[in-house]
């Protein structure tokens, strides 16, 4: 049976690398144009062609969003642009202009499609409809139920991606263009706004309806670790976590408790305290209460947010290991949070089992005893029987 | 003069237009469309069809779910058989079907915010697709440009749905607060606007904070069609308004236009 993919978000080359690292199949990026995340730093067509030399050369994969919907002005470059991907090999493009696909026929480009979620694909009909165009994969919209997507996958044979983890539109995919209406941001361009997670003040003909908890459309965030064995066992292709704007230590998190799981389920090992253990993982990165959405039951007031933007930020992220002296049983990490000797921590990584300990005696980079770690990037050393590797990561123990 | 299409939101509004000149009237059909105050089964479309000489066309807008598809297959292989003008339709399940069923009646894309180019207007007219319902939220210059590519269709005048979502987002707050969704139309405010709020039974549809109304422009813009949508609106002003449109008369009202004469911002930090 081929093992389901994990499929990871990154920002930039430092994220990509960290999502291979930490246990990504793929990893999936936007270029500086024709992306939904416009306004975030994005990939020069130079760094796209590295993340594909590096992707490959772990033997992984790398696609490429095209998805924004198109204007007349944006098709300007579209077809050089689709031509450099191709040079570089990327894995696939993900697309939600059926002028893209239209573009990759004609001219016959040796690249895959994945239709984006963004169109909102939900029954069978509409994904031949998509299969029959040459279509690889289709992304299917966050509203499937399980039962939905398991009859997509028997009934089309076309590969299915499912979102996994991460935040949640409150509309389906492109029909919300609030952002537009409300700041002129276009949302279908990768401009959104995020205005559902604005709070309103709801009124019913002049008089307020809402009271001091204002009025939002605002969703909780997606987790389906409690369902990711149905997920596998009804033959989804690809698992996608959401988050391209998201930090090292969330994607290095989220990706490595998935990976384990995965593998955990494909051993015959997974358990429930494992379970457990992941979910409270998955609870702490993002501070931001989640859900199974629409996988399971049809989501109620449960799903919904209604405490405005209370999240405080995550301070579990305490530093990166950056050299480990096997000798001395010397670590050498970068602080990112505040830490003291005596706190209780844990330490994980692609290449050790996550394991706590108590944070003994540290210094500074001239081996001075210093009482606390209380400067981002400062470089901080001390002494750990166990062996740890670069780019592991420190973080609060998770109880 | 441009053909006027009609979207009604009551029976006594449907009779008065079909009076009028209009070219024809567009029917929502119950369980398969969102975001409209009336919908009709197919035995009240039968009977409209035998009212009026007009063209009937319906609309079929919801996102299918595979439980939908059933009822969509038996609902397109019924209207082929009647005499109905158009299906406009948002979810390609209606295309893939009408292609399998070989069903001949005239298809019109309207997916409200996408299907914005040249481009994307080629690939669904190499598709059996006849007209689209072009967005409003791109320019009139963008849409005179995609204009020669396909024959065209625009809201001219109506609230535009700017969001819909499938959860059931008033009732939701409404329990989160221990209070009771009561009968009448809710808005949400944001700073003096006011964008009206519609639950129904497949979800949630936001509305812009007024109708857009661009009688003052149609003379400007190249589409065959105008659709003019009395969602939300009362009838008397709605009727007031289609009398403007059947003469053409241009007001010195500074109207709601959407985007019609300003783009979208692409990118923060673009001036555009």
């Amino acid at each position: 049976m081929k093992k389901v993919e994990l499929l990871a978000p990154a920002g930039d080359i430092e994220k990509l690398k960290f999502a291979y690292l930490y246990g990504a199949d793929a990893v999936y990026i936007g270029g500086k144009n024709y992306s939904l995340r416009a306004n975030a730093k994005n990939f020069s067509n130079d760094e796209i062609k590295e993340a594909a030399c590096i992707a490959h050369s772990l033997g992984k994969k790398l696609y490429v969003t095209v998805n924004i919907t198109f204007h007349n002005e944006d098709y300007q470059g579209l077809l050089e642009y689709l031509k450099e991907l191709e040079k570089y090999k990327v894995d696939a493009i993900i697309v939600s202009d059926m002028a893209v696909v239209d573009l990759v026929n004609q001219e016959k480009l040796n690249l895959k499609i994945h239709i984006s979620t963004q169109m909102s694909n939900a029954n069978i009909e509409s994904v031949s409809f998509l299969k029959d165009q040459g279509v690889e994969r289709v992304v299917l919209a966050r509203e499937c139920s399980k039962e939905n997507i398991k009859e997509i996958i028997e009934k089309t044979g076309v590969e299915i991606e499912c979102f996994l983890h991460g935040a949640m539109c409150s509309s389906y995919s492109g029909r919300c263009v609030l952002s537009n209406y409300f700041t002129k941001r276009d949302a279908n361009r990768g401009g959104c706004a995020q205005i559902c997670r604005w709070c309103f003040e709801l009124e019913k003909e002049n008089q307020k309806k809402s009271n001091e908890t204002e009025f939002t459309m605002s969703s909780k965030d997606l987790s389906l670790i409690n369902s990711l064995k149905e997920m596998i066992e009804i033959g989804i292709t690809s698992l996608k976590v959401e988050g391209r704007m998201r930090s090292n230590y969330y994607i290095a998190t989220v990706i490595s408790t998935y990976r384990e799981a995965i593998d955990h389920i494909y051993k015959n090992t997974y358990t429930k305290s494992l379970q457990e253990y992941y979910q409270k993982v998955l609870n702490r990165v993002a501070n931001r209460e989640s859900t199974d959405q629409f996988f399971n039951t049809f989501p109620g007031v449960e799903a919904q947010y209604y405490l405005g933007r209370q999240e405080v930020s995550n301070q579990d992220f305490l530093g990166i290991v950056l050299d480990y002296d096997k000798k001395e049983k010397l670590v050498t990490l970068t602080q990112r949070n505040y830490f003291k000797p005596e706190d209780e921590v844990e330490m994980f990584g692609p290449n050790i089992q996550a394991f706590s300990f108590k944070v003994p005696k540290i210094y500074n980079e001239e081996m001075k005893e210093v009482e606390v770690a209380r400067h981002p990037q400062e470089v901080i050393k001390f002494y750990l029987d166990k062996e740890v590797y670069p780019n592991d990561i420190m973080r609060i123990k998770i109880k | 003069m441009k053909k006027i299409l009609i979207i009604p939101n009551s029976l006594d509004l449907l009779g008065s237009v079909l009076e009028k000149d209009v070219a024809g009237v567009i029917l929502p059909i119950t369980n398969l469309s969102v975001n409209r105050d009336l919908t009709f089964s197919l035995e009240e479309i039968k009977t409209i069809l035998n009212m009026t000489s007009k063209e009937i066309s319906v609309s079929i807008n919801k996102i299918m779910h595979n439980s939908d598809l059933k009822e969509l297959e038996n609902t397109l292989v019924a209207l082929n058989k009647m005499n109905i003008s158009k299906i406009f339709f948002y979810d390609l399940a209606v295309l893939n079907i009408c292609k399998r069923l070989g069903i001949k009646k005239d298809l019109v894309i309207f997916q409200e915010h996408l299907n914005t180019s040249i481009y994307s207007n080629h690939f669904w007219k190499k598709n059996g697709v006849k007209y689209t319902v072009i967005s409003n939220d791109i320019t009139k210059e963008e849409i005179n440009e995609i204009s020669p590519s396909m024959p065209l269709m625009l809201i001219s005048y109506g609230y535009i749905p700017i969001f819909y979502s499938r959860r059931y987002l008033i009732t939701n707050y409404l329990n989160y607060i221990h209070k009771n969704k009561e009968k009448g139309h809710y808005y949400i405010k944001n700073k003096e606007d006011k964008y009206p709020i519609v639950e129904e039974e497949y979800g949630t549809t936001i509305y812009t904070k007024e109708p857009i109304n661009l009688i003052n422009e149609i003379k400007n813009i190249k589409v065959e069609y105008l659709i003019l949508n009395s969602t939300l609106i009362e009838n008397k002003v709605f009727l007031s308004t289609l009398d403007q449109y059947l003469k053409e008369e241009e007001d010195n009202h500074k109207h709601y236009t959407g985007f019609l004469n300003e783009k979208t911002i692409y990118r923060v930090g673009d001036k555009n």
